[in-house]
């Protein structure tokens, strides 16, 4: 799964410590995320992206989401819904704005 | 008809006749061609070729299909399909679904009130209870994009609790019956010293009375520096005078902010008002954004005695669109009041009375008379037809471009139509960004001059409208012109086939988004 060599993978990090692994072609689609890897970050050395304000239950439901739009995007069939838990909602509105995704 | 058949047939004939007749002489075809290749000296833009490859005798003309295989080759490369909705969007329609369940948002973002604000307008969702929800207390900025489902009471309310604990700005649209006297009552009965308000817009307040809006002003005038009204009917002289009392210089303790912008639309104020208000005192010196647009009084004398007032030179954005009344001399007022040369935006969309002449002296130096601006958005749209040509666009883009120390006269014969030898006196750093020139007699000509002073710094054009302009030109032009570009807005252009549609230097890299060429596809079903 994981690859540092090989840089195919980034790895995420939440408010809570907990670690996410995303394929870097996915992340790059994120304009932030985007941002921060190509950018003379440390980031973009470690291929490391921390989010201090995005909870771990938040940022795992934004990785689904990522996974779900990569997987439908220039697709011609109909396209299945996305569903979001109401508890969940506002916060994960608040990581969708500053992800800008 | 078989009358008008053979009239047209005999003005066939003596046409052909007249075509025989011509005198040949043996150079002529040297001649022709001799000028043709001075004109493409002229004017670059002729040599443009597509890369569209034309197929000799294509079977069909579909243009429905052609349009669609465009849009969707644009949207692909925009970002993907569209198809799949943006998280942010799926997250706001399920809090609207269930807006009824929210207690409270908490500390979000402004701009997440705003998304929401305007999702449960358009689904008619907006009434008081989410009204209450969106205004919390602590929130900074109030700004609704539909008020008519709040009350006036409601209002009230949230604004007794919202002004103390530092509400700054409040932008309402549509907020006629929630915004009256005793709204303006709440705002007056906050302590001076408690008041942070510092931006106020609002757009159809109808039951605001003149005298309410002049005790508004009094109230906030500590902190006020922006004032924005659109369509507020009973509003006139008290507020004039108002304005004019509060911000005056000779107010000194405690000090009022100073106004900085200062924006009135479509509301009836009288000529008398209108002088006074530039005329009583200095309460606009410090202005730095001018608006006054859909007034049918605001003619030139108006806007020179007001330009006049401000006297601080900061000015730098000036719109008086679609004020029936202004001629060229509101262009020498203008000038004047821009001294300092700050003048960055200039919308005078909608004046039919300017003229080329008038405009071509706007943008010339004059000897005594303060340089002409340097203009990073301009706006002549929907002026009169003839007026706005090549000469005026050339003039306005060539001033826009130098930078500010050389605002000496250029040779303007040689420069001006030798496109070429412009490109290599104008600066990188200045050109126009935003450009609306749409319903004018603009032609090929402009674009060149475009593409020689503004092709770093161009990033909207709109020629919606401008039947002169073809296919060679605006692919000149985009060939010219960097990768900031990424607007162009052609509404009713006809003359502009697949050869630049299909043809132009950026079809790969998606950064140019064309509009107003193809229809896009609505709902499930394809056009045909």
């Amino acid at each position: 799964m994981e690859d540092d060599n090989d840089q195919t993978y980034v790895k995420l990090i939440s408010a809570e410590g907990t670690e996410l692994f995303l394929e870097r072609r996915i992340a790059l689609q994120v304009d932030t995320m985007r941002a921060m890897l190509e950018g003379n970050f440390r980031e973009s050395e470690e291929s490391v992206i921390r989010f201090p304000d995005i909870s771990g239950s938040a940022l795992e439901k934004v990785v689904k989401y990522l996974h779900y739009k990569d997987r439908h995007s220039n697709s011609a069939t109909r396209i299945p819904e996305f569903a979001i838990d109401p508890e969940e909602a506002l916060e994960l509105l608040v990581a969708a704005s500053y992800l800008n995704c | 008809m078989i009358a008008a058949r053979e009239e047209a047939r005999r003005l066939r004939e003596e046409q052909q006749d007249l075509e025989n007749n011509k005198e040949h002489h043996p150079l002529d075809e040297a001649m022709e061609i001799v000028n043709l290749e001075m004109q493409r000296k002229e004017n670059p833009s002729m040599n443009w070729v597509s890369r569209h490859k034309r197929e000799d005798g294509s079977t069909t003309t579909n243009y429905y299909a052609k349009r669609r295989k465009r849009f969707h080759r644009q949207r692909d490369l925009m970002g993907g399909s569209s198809r799949v909705p943006s998280l942010f969007q799926l997250c706001i329609n399920l809090l609207v679904e269930n807006f009824d369940c929210i207690e409270s948002l908490g500390v979000v973002d402004h701009s997440i009130r705003r998304a929401l604000c305007e999702t449960l307008v358009a689904r008619g969702k907006m009434n008081g209870a989410a009204f209450d929800v969106l205004a919390e207390m602590g929130v900074e900025t109030l700004e609704l994009v539909d008020c008519a489902q709040v009350t006036q009471d409601q209002f009230c309310d949230s604004l007794r609790v919202l002004l103390p604990s530092g509400l700054r700005a409040i932008l309402l649209k549509h907020c006629g019956r929630c915004f009256g006297s005793q709204a303006v009552n709440v705002i007056a009965s906050i302590d001076r010293e408690n008041m942070e308000l510092f931006a106020i817009s609002l757009g159809g307040a109808y039951l605001l009375k003149d005298s309410d809006m002049a005790a508004l002003i009094e109230s906030t005038s500590r902190t006020l520096s922006s004032l924005d009204l659109t369509a507020c009917p009973l509003l006139s002289e008290q507020f004039c005078n108002a304005i004019g009392n509060q911000y005056s210089s000779s107010i000194e303790d405690p000090p009022n902010a100073p106004l900085l912008e200062l924006s009135i639309e479509d509301v009836p104020l009288t000529k008398e008002v209108m002088l006074s208000l530039g005329a009583a005192s200095d309460a606009l010196r410090n202005l730095k954004s001018l608006k006054l647009k859909t007034m049918e009084n605001v003619d030139d004398e108006v806007v020179s005695i007001i330009l006049g007032s401000i006297t601080g030179g900061e000015i730098e954005g000036i719109d008086l669109s679609n004020n029936p009344s202004l001629t060229d001399e509101t262009l020498s007022s203008i000038r004047r009041c821009n001294f300092n040369g700050n003048l960055r935006a200039l919308l005078l969309s909608g004046l039919k009375n300017l003229t080329a002449i008038g405009i071509e002296a706007f943008f010339t130096p004059i000897p005594n008379f303060p340089a002409p601006p340097i203009l990073r958005k301009l706006d002549l749209s929907q002026c009169s037809y003839d007026e706005i040509n090549d000469t005026v666009l050339t003039l306005a883009a060539t001033s826009s471009s130098f930078k500010r120390a050389s605002a000496n006269a250029i040779e303007e014969e040689t420069v001006l139509h030798n496109a070429g030898k412009l490109a290599s006196e104008v600066s990188y750093t200045g050109g126009l960004v935003h450009l609306n020139v749409s319903g004018s007699s603009i032609s090929d000509k402009s674009m060149e001059i475009l593409a020689a002073t503004s092709s770093y710094s161009l990033e909207e054009l709109d020629i919606s409208f401008c039947p002169n302009v073809s296919d060679k030109g605006l692919g000149y032009l985009v060939s010219k012109v960097k990768p900031q570009l990424s607007k162009i807005f052609m509404w009713g252009c006809a003359q502009i086939t697949e050869e630049f549609l299909d043809g132009h230097d950026r079809i790969e890299d998606g950064g140019l988004e064309i509009i107003g060429v193809w229809m896009k596809k609505s709902g499930v079903r394809s056009l045909r």
